[in-house]
């Protein structure tokens, strides 16, 4: 049988957790991952890659519980294996604090994280600005780690890497049939898709090794997230904002907040800064659509928009995505037999 | 009021600096007043249990008792020291057997250690919050610090999932201090408040009384019974191996029904190595890590956290912890001939001192009150110490040509042989029944050497004050300096 030649643009985590789930279970697609950008200079790379999911308006409530609980059940066993620390995978523990007690306590991904409680009375003391607050134990997934031990997973399913800058998909015909979209903030030029937008996130890294939990607000504009080597602290959710140079004035803020927070945060030593542009968009596209190129119909596989919830959905939608690839292989055959 | 002339003083000459004053046989050329009793305090240990037990007697006292004199005396300091090796985790055994007064010690300590997280100083005092797992292989009831931790919960399936041989546990937050950082700490804080450190091995209390210490105060952990035999002390020699695993923020021990605590698997992340450990072996008393240990605690480990494959490993270390029945923590009034020395212990921690260090430091601080309390009692005072004085009958006559007063006072001069350490003359006031006290203490410049490097200059020289509530006096029969 001929070889199908599938090809997936983007080389962050959606994209390469899609390739690596397509190479691995189709072995008789030949699969090429091409991106302009690859790691240490893709969003993923500066998430900090807290595994902590929202609720999409459009997506049915059972195909979000399943995006979060593949994603997590994959990372778990990572983080549980020997593998865990070149991976970039690790269990992490903290609490999520609240002003004003939220309308749902106990949201639908709650469910899939380890040990989801609410927090007693002499632990919110610790936090006089919070009345509520969450606790359990979820993945922290460093991508600096994770997209090169992904590449590693790719390269031994037989995956070929090209790094190119793609105008068009059209550029794609000849050489493939079937694409994957993986191209995050880029579909917005690259399939003209208006709907997806960058929300500005700044974040420090600081070097504070005594701690050993996350501490986030809910409203999600501040947070502590300890990883392997440093501390992501931030940050700021700047819908429309394009600018990629960190901001004198976020950086104060940050510090400021997160050292409410946690009060040895100020006496941190700050690493590094980092600005990344959320791919958001109301709903991530997950679904396959047949595209006219040139004179062609191609089947294209779209996995992007997924603001910043990439790391925490990238295995669970990049198996929806196998599936979607499959349909249209399915498809494919059946048009070949007509 | 009477004066005897050859042994009256006046008051206003002997407070100016460069005056001399005689009385009797003894010449100031300085003086330095306080108000009340005067103590110094020797501690022997510079563990966590003695720095802290000098910590909190300062804290009680420096403002009752004065001058109060603190010493620390050890041949060991950190980074040497039982407690610089231990992880640093506060958690006591699971139960506490109807110890309660354990139990109330290890929660002061708790929410003592809680509250310094306010600050970021915490950082400075090596103190900081991790989360972790106490793993059983069959259930058990609830620990006795369930109620003091945060967050304590059971473990969900899935977590006992992650640790197969294991399927019972809890989950909760606790506090770490680690020894290496908080000695430092305290010691500098000791050392800015005049508490002087001597690297010394004291080889008896007696020792330390006859150079003059009023109350020693006894942290010498594991090695307690070289200064007074204690068949209930005895070593529990720990091994531990400090990884490199950034990636680990949880803590893991386990518990076995048929092995005693802490010679079963578990693994520290602190804040920058993790230390892994399980090995417990009573009256073994070597210090030297071997081999044997070292593969048993590295192979159990790699079993419970298989990513410790992947680590670098950066030492070994092993230790003693100072293992007894219970905790000594009380009063002795030892006799030594004419002698009467009153000594507090404080040893007998085993594998929980750092859990434990600040309730008892503060429970010994509370013991040395009571040595306070009975010396404020000047009379009183006198009676355990008066071979190191001879008391004289001396007045002390403030005056102007239209009045005089004079104010009974005692004498005291110490005797012995000079030693090293400081050396001081004073006064106390005679008779409970005095309404003003005054106390004139002068301390001399330390004789001899002494080989620490530790040792700081001598204490400052003060204002002296007097409290003379019914006197009204004219201006030129008092002069405060």
């Amino acid at each position: 049988m001929k070889s199908v030649r599938v090809v997936v643009v983007g080389a962050g985590v959606i994209g390469f957790s899609t390739a690596v789930c397509i190479a691995e279970a189709l072995p008789f697609c030949s699969v090429t991952l091409l991106a302009e950008k690859f790691s240490p200079d893709t969003t993923s790379d500066g998430a900090a890659g807290i595994l902590f999911a929202a609720e999409f308006p459009d997506i049915p409530l059972e195909r979000q519980k399943r995006w979060f609980k593949y994603s997590f059940d994959h990372l778990l066993a990572i983080a549980q294996s020997k593998h865990s620390p070149e991976a970039g995978v690790m269990l992490s523990s903290g609490w999520q604090l609240f002003r004003d007690i939220p309308a749902d306590k106990k949201p639908f991904w709650s469910e899939f994280v380890i040990g989801f409680r609410v927090m007693t009375d002499s632990e919110l003391k610790r936090f006089p600005d919070h009345t509520f607050g969450q606790a359990f134990t979820t993945i922290k997934c460093e991508c600096s780690s994770y997209l090169p031990w992904l590449e590693k997973s790719f390269r031994k399913a037989g995956g070929l890497v090209e790094q190119r800058k793609l105008n068009s998909l059209e550029e794609l015909i000849n050489s493939y049939d079937i694409i994957i979209n993986c191209s995050g903030l880029g579909s917005k030029t690259l399939v003209g898709d208006n709907k997806v937008y960058p929300v500005r996130g700044q974040v420090l890294k600081v070097e504070a090794p005594w701690l050993k939990h996350f501490i986030r607000d809910g409203d999600g504009k501040t947070y502590i997230y300890p990883g392997i080597h440093s501390v992501t602290v931030g940050g700021t959710r700047q819908e429309g904002d394009w600018r990629l140079q960190a901001d004198e004035g976020d950086t104060k803020g940050i510090l400021e907040r997160c050292s409410r927070l946690e009060p040895s945060i100020s006496k941190a030593k700050v690493l590094s800064k980092w600005v990344g542009l959320r791919p958001s968009r109301t709903n991530p596209r997950v679904e396959k659509e047949l595209v006219r190129l040139q004179s062609r119909m191609v089947p294209v596989v779209h996995n992007y928009g997924h603001g910043g919830w990439g790391v925490t959905l990238a295995w669970g939608t990049a198996l929806d995505a196998l599936g979607l690839v499959r349909q249209c292989l399915h498809e494919t055959r059946l048009q070949a037999n007509l | 009021m009477s004066t005897s002339p050859e042994q009256s003083l006046v008051l206003s000459s002997c407070l100016r600096p460069s005056a001399h004053v005689t009385a009797g046989t003894v010449e100031f050329p300085e003086v330095v007043s306080c108000d009340r009793v005067y103590m110094r305090v020797a501690v022997i240990g510079a563990g966590v249990i003695g720095l802290a037990t000098a910590q909190s007697i300062y804290e009680q006292y420096h403002s009752i008792v004065s001058p109060l004199t603190i010493e620390v005396y050890a041949d060991r300091f950190t980074p040497l020291t039982t407690s610089d090796g231990a992880a640093g985790l506060w958690q006591p055994y699971l139960y506490d057997k109807g110890n309660v007064e354990e139990t109330e010690w290890n929660k002061q300590t708790f929410d003592y250690m809680l509250s310094c997280l306010r600050s970021p100083e915490s950082i400075q005092m090596g103190i900081f919050l991790q989360s972790g797992y106490n793993l059983c292989t069959e259930p058990a009831p609830d620990p006795s610090f369930k109620d003091i931790v945060l967050g304590f919960r059971q473990l969900t399936e899935r977590e006992l999932q992650m640790f197969p041989g294991y399927n019972y546990g809890w989950f909760n937050t606790a506090v770490m201090v680690e020894g290496k950082t908080y000695l430092p700490w305290l010691m500098d804080w000791l050392q800015k408040r005049g508490v002087i450190f001597y690297q010394r091995k004291i080889e008896s209390f007696k020792e330390l009384a006859e150079t003059g210490a009023d109350v020693i105060i006894n942290c010498t952990g594991v090695r307690s019974g070289e200064l007074q035999p204690d068949p209930e002390l005895k070593p529990g020699r720990g091994q531990i191996v400090k990884v490199d695993a950034p990636w680990l923020k949880h803590w893991i021990i386990t518990h076995s029904l048929t092995e005693r605590v802490y010679n079963s698997p578990y693994i520290i992340p602190g804040s920058r190595l993790v230390t892994i450990g399980g090995i417990f072996q009573l009256e073994n008393w070597s210090e030297q890590s071997n081999i044997t240990d070292h593969k048993k605690i590295w192979e159990d480990a790699c079993q419970l956290e298989p990513s410790l494959k992947h680590a670098r490993i950066v030492e070994d270390w092993a230790g003693l912890r100072p293992v007894r029945s219970k905790v000594r923590l009380e009063r002795e009034t030892i006799q030594s001939g004419a002698t009467t020395i009153e000594v507090i212990h404080n040893y007998g921690h085993g594998g929980f001192g750092l859990t434990i260090h600040r309730g008892c430091a503060q429970e010994a601080a509370r013991l040395f009150g009571q040595i306070v309390e009975k010396d404020k009692n000047p009379t009183a005072r006198f009676g355990p110490l008066s071979q190191f004085y001879s008391s004289r009958c001396v007045f002390l006559i403030l005056g102007s040509r239209s009045w005089r007063v004079g104010f009974p006072l005692s004498f005291g001069r110490r005797r012995g042989p000079p030693s090293p350490g400081p050396t001081r003359c004073g006064w106390t006031p005679a008779g409970p029944g005095l309404l003003s006290q005054l106390a004139v203490h002068r301390r001399l410049q330390q004789l001899g050497g002494n080989s620490s490097s530790t040792r700081t200059e001598p204490g400052v020289m003060r204002a002296p004050t007097l409290a003379i509530p019914l006197l009204v006096p004219r201006p030129k029969a008092l002069v405060a300096v």
